[in-house]
């Protein structure tokens, strides 16, 4: 594992918040970013990205967060990589939940472009802390 | 964050709100269809269904984008629409009445929300000072508001070629010859001894009932680009934000830039005359051309001849329906791609859906402010 956060696989059915997450991690928080809009085609993909962290929306039509992080974590790759969810439904239960499955951490939704990097490299730090 | 990472991420969330922008049009259209649907009878699963998900889309994107406002109206309809109905809600047969309310609130927000984020990106002052020079004389006016006589002296010699340029050392002149000239391009120094500084003068400017500023691209000057102050300039409508020192070619060409840009021609087709007239004066004030036709006759003879860049078109004129024309415009393939705004008197969903449905780009509905009617053609002919 890097010692320092560099990059960032983000997984999110809607280019609009691929979009913004690119441009906030890369000019903001200075991250090489990958973005994948297909849950599917992202497990393909995201091994050979060696990503330091994964961003994973949790409301996606073709696969949803909880599934798609299943088949991550059955990734021998990705081993400690932590995975972050992001969601606009973010009540006290289902934040739990996402921890309960082993996320780093939760991004609520919508997320504030300034300040999302810094949340994410705060998640990475404590993961690695934690792992 | 450093400066030009904040300067870098404003910039470019400028340029993905536009896109953004684009995309709440459509779903705009989406959630007019579905408030049609909610007006005539119940919803079902599938259609249910797809308004959580646009909800949920738009809850979880709009405070990104600037737009909290679209977050929060579309979170109480996701919520609306995820609960069960009420015993009394079923026995009295409206279980979808709050669910169409919300609809339409989300409608508005985003409508509200297109505005503001037009504001922001302040396409309206460029396009307006980058044509209504034309209309007077060959140069564009520009105003160099700074205390610094070495810098204002740099700037008159950098630019007297390509515009005419007039000159403030502090906020009160400032705010004079605004008013009086209305100048096309307003360069600002932020840090002024005395009186307000440049932001100030900018909010106060905009809080005024009829800004003085609409049509002016405005580009802000300044020492320091710390983030609150970039985040305030571009609230207050500044279109481009330079650190000194700066290189007086960049403003030059930032300039010089805005003036190759062309007048717009809007066909205004409305039986009114008075109608007419204000919009006719509203969209040549912010640097747009006109042609004007009565009827849906005229409308149709001029749409042979000439190629307008946006049709603001009445529902209901004489001659024929405003639909009608519509259709025919769409059916031509050399104006099917022109942008048509329609004007109703009808407020309720099923008619702008169907001028939708015909192919309207958008629509205004009477009474209208004309300040709003020149702002949708302003973004549809960008």
């Amino acid at each position: 594992m890097s010692t320092s956060l560099q990059r960032v696989f983000c997984i999110d059915d809607e280019d609009d918040i691929l979009q913004v997450l690119r441009l906030s991690l890369e000019t903001v928080g200075a991250l090489s970013v990958e973005c994948c809009s297909d849950p599917v085609a992202a497990l393909d993909r995201v091994e050979a990205a060696q990503p330091d962290v994964i961003m994973l929306d949790v409301m996606m039509p073709q696969m949803d967060g909880p599934e798609t992080f299943a088949a991550l974590r059955r990734k021998t790759g990705l081993d400690g990589v932590p995975i972050v969810f992001m969601t606009a439904r973010a009540q006290p239960a289902d934040i739990e939940s996402y921890l309960g499955l082993g996320a780093a951490g939760v991004i609520t939704k919508p997320f504030d472009p300034m300040t999302v990097s810094a949340q994410i490299e705060e998640i990475w730090r404590g993961a690695r802390h934690a792992g | 964050m450093p400066d030009d990472a904040e300067h870098k991420l404003l910039g470019g969330m400028a340029l993905l709100r536009r896109n953004y922008v684009a995309h709440l049009e459509e779903r705009k259209g989406e959630l007019l269809g579905f408030a049609a649907i909610g007006e005539s009878r119940r919803y079902e699963d599938d259609e249910r269904s797809a308004i959580k998900d646009m909800a949920h889309k738009l809850a979880g994107t709009g405070a990104t984008y600037g737009m909290p406002a679209v977050s929060e109206a579309g979170r109480t309809l996701e919520l609306l629409v995820r609960r069960a109905p009420s015993t009394a809600e079923l026995e009295l047969g409206c279980e979808d009445d709050a669910l169409l309310d919300a609809i339409q609130a989300l409608i508005a927000a985003i409508d509200g929300a297109e505005d503001t984020a037009f504001r922001l990106s302040n396409a309206l002052p460029a396009l307006a000072a980058a044509s209504n020079f034309g209309k007077h004389t060959e140069a564009p006016l520009v105003l160099v508001v700074d205390d610094d006589p070495y810098i204002r002296e740099v700037m008159m010699s950098a630019l007297q070629e390509s515009a005419r340029v007039i000159m403030a050392k502090n906020s009160e002149q400032a705010l004079r010859k605004i008013a009086d000239e209305q100048p096309d391009f307003l360069l600002l120094d932020d840090s002024m001894p005395g009186g307000m500084s440049g932001l100030q003068l900018l909010e106060h400017l905009r809080a005024m009932p009829d800004d003085p500023l609409l049509g002016t691209t405005i580009i802000m000057v300044t020492a320091s680009a710390a983030a609150d102050s970039v985040r305030r300039a571009a609230t207050a409508g500044v279109t481009d934000y330079i650190a000194k020192p700066f290189s007086i070619e960049i403003i030059r060409e930032k300039i010089l830039k805005r003036i190759e840009r062309r007048r717009k021609t809007v066909l205004v087709v409305d039986d009114d005359e008075a109608i007419r007239a204000i919009l006719g004066d509203a969209l040549e004030t912010a640097g747009f051309s006109t042609t004007f036709a009565e009827d849906g006759h005229i409308a149709l003879q001029r749409l042979r001849t000439e190629r307008p860049d946006l049709v603001l078109l009445d529902r209901a004129i004489p001659g024929c329906d405003g639909i009608a024309i519509l259709q025919e415009i769409r059916r031509s393939p050399r104006l099917s791609k022109t942008p048509v705004i329609m004007v109703t008197a009808n407020r309720d969903a099923a008619s702008i859906h169907l001028a939708r449905k015909a192919g309207a780009s958008d629509y205004c509905v009477k009474p209208f402010k004309p300040q709003s009617v020149v702002e949708r053609c302003v973004r549809l002919t960008r």
